[in-house]
């Protein structure tokens, strides 16, 4: 009885291991880059995962009426950003409080969401999708769509090697496609790589973010993921006081997390409730800060004073972290393939 | 290439096989763990009508809780631990409120048993979503990530709430909301334990014309899961 059940289980264990492709896959780390935090020992990146990822992006399966899917809030064509919506939308036209992020090199960030709630990537996929002003959908639900779905029980069965998909695969498999989405490439990077030189307007642009705006907007990665107030006042409709939310102490009051810089040319409006539609707004903004604001971070005691034309250079700077490889990557735009 | 990797795989798993023959053939034992619950000296049936008070009857309609961290003590001495141990214990489902702490090798004596009431924070911030820890057991906060340690809910005619429904969902992980909670029972070297739960002392506290709802991390929270060492016994 029990060699049978030895033998049996052999016979699974090899039929499994042939049907997941365990060729892994790396991510391209730029010299001079950080390690990423994402452990890629312990979740190692398989082409099937991501291909199930990425069909999980796109697919409004995850809402619940299957009306709006990631992608919905999260253009691949504009660095995963939602362009011209201050906050996110949900289903039937609900509106939410934030404004949806840019989707770049989450493989270099240890917390997620503008108030640093989520601590590991494979839980960030939860909070959309159970927002009723998301997409308003349940875990268990998806599960049972998911499980009725020849293609999905495909990509499960090629990818982790069971057609029966559970929680952990389905989150596992998204983190691994958003861990794919490396922008790296912009005009600043062939800068820093010596391939071009800046014109002498993006040069003093550059001087200038280093004087300003660089202990909070850390190269390479244009953010130092940390929690930070900038001076904004809390607009008195949505009364979101950011990380306050969830510690409630009000030395966290208007916290945000601090977004990266790069593709910023793509996803306006700005700011944690998209308040700003132009850059230009967001140097007024810094310009002009009330210096005794309560909880602003020490890094904006010092006052910025710009002329007008530091202040085009600052944004002709800033437009060097536009990234067109990345927003047009054949890679991460909708996959026809996987969805059709 | 294929064939070597799968060559390689069954060579590694064939050379396991003595080792697990061996471990199995090691002398353990069991011991199971039974979860009951009552309102005072009365069995929790839930949709029934309690007196908790003299003014306040209530109705639960729901009672969940994580029990994680299972060890054995001996003479203030851990001397068994349970691996991966998260049990979700759940009145609605008798079968949840049984479990059996296996591969207990049998030499091991014990005088206490400790469990926590709740999950830990290394385990709120980890990717591990498997077994009872899955979101779909709704004992899991999206926006706040991180685990309900303890969910009742139901209604009572004092509270001022909508259907005069109250839900507590107590949970926490971060300083300096922490509502993870330890349990020690006294036992000696049993097979099978009994662990009752007396709701009475905590719904006794609980001013339910004002108190009716506690959904997140907060103080509220903190103080509601301060009770939890005190409700449990071993029959």
């Amino acid at each position: 009885m029990r060699i049978r059940f030895v033998i049996m289980s052999i016979l699974i264990l090899i039929l499994a291991i042939s049907a997941t492709d365990d060729s892994t896959l790396h991510i391209k780390v730029p010299n001079a880059w950080p390690n990423p935090c994402y452990n890629f020992i312990e979740h190692p990146l398989t082409k099937p995962a991501i291909d199930m990822g990425r069909a999980l992006f796109y697919d409004p399966i995850l809402s619940k009426d299957s009306s709006i899917s990631c992608a919905s809030c999260h253009n691949s064509y504009t660095a995963f950003a939602h362009v011209d919506h201050n906050v996110s939308h949900g289903i039937h036209d609900r509106i939410g409080f934030r404004n949806a992020p840019a989707l770049i090199n989450l493989a270099w960030r240890s917390s997620f969401m503008w108030d640093a709630a989520i601590r590991n990537l494979d839980r960030q996929a939860l909070v959309p999708i159970q927002d009723s002003n998301e997409m308003d959908e349940s875990i268990a639900n998806i599960l049972l769509k998911l499980n009725q779905s020849a293609r999905y029980r495909k990509l499960s069965f090629r990818a982790w090697g069971d057609s029966n998909i559970s929680t952990q695969n389905l989150l596992q498999s998204m983190s691994q496609f958003l861990i794919t989405l490396v922008s790296a490439n912009s005009k600043y990077d062939s800068m820093m790589q010596g391939r071009i030189q800046f014109n002498v307007q993006e040069k003093n642009g550059y001087t200038i973010f280093q004087q300003h705006c660089s202990s909070c907007h850390v190269e390479p990665l244009f953010t130092n993921s940390a929690l930070k107030s900038n001076g904004l006042k809390v607009d008195t409709v949505l009364n979101d006081f950011g990380r306050m939310r969830i510690t409630k102490a009000s030395k966290d009051s208007l916290l945000f997390m601090v977004p990266t810089l790069r593709n910023i040319e793509f996803t306006f409006p700005y700011m944690h409730d998209g308040r700003f539609k132009k850059l230009s707004e967001v140097i007024q903004h810094y310009t002009h800060l009330d210096l005794d604001a309560q909880q602003l971070s020490s890094e904006l005691k010092r006052p910025i004073s710009l002329t007008p034309n530091e202040k085009v250079d600052l944004i002709a700077f800033l437009l060097t972290l536009s990234d067109r490889e990345f927003n047009f990557n054949a890679d991460y735009n909708y996959p026809r393939h996987l969805l059709k | 290439m294929f064939i070597i990797a799968v060559l390689r795989n069954v060579l590694s798993i064939v050379l396991c096989i003595p080792l697990l023959i061996v471990s199995e053939r090691a002398q353990s034992k069991t011991i199971s763990i039974h979860f009951t619950h009552t309102i005072g000296q009365s069995p929790l049936v839930l949709n029934s009508l309690y007196l908790v008070s003299p003014n306040t009857s209530i109705e639960i309609t729901t009672l969940k809780y994580y029990v994680s961290m299972v060890e054995l003590h001996h003479q203030q001495k851990v001397v068994w631990k349970e691996k991966q141990s998260f049990h979700l214990i759940n009145a609605l489902d008798s079968h949840s409120m049984t479990f059996v702490l296996q591969h207990i090798p049998d030499d091991i004596e014990f005088d206490q048993l400790t469990l926590s009431l709740g999950v830990d924070s290394a385990t709120n911030v980890s990717a591990s979503m498997i077994g009872m820890l899955d979101p779909i057991y709704g004992m899991y906060w999206a926006w706040q990530s991180g685990y309900i340690n303890f969910k009742l809910e139901g209604n009572s005619e004092t509270c001022n709430s909508p259907n005069h429904e109250f839900a507590f969902h107590i949970g926490g992980f971060l300083h300096p909301f922490e509502t993870i909670q330890m349990i020690t029972l006294n036992v000696l070297n049993e097979q099978s334990i009994v662990i009752n739960m007396d709701l009475l002392p905590l719904l006794k506290d609980i001013h339910f014309e004002k108190e009716h709802h506690i959904m997140q991390p907060c103080k509220k929270a903190v103080e509601f899961a301060n009770h939890f060492p005190n409700l449990f016994s071993v029959k």
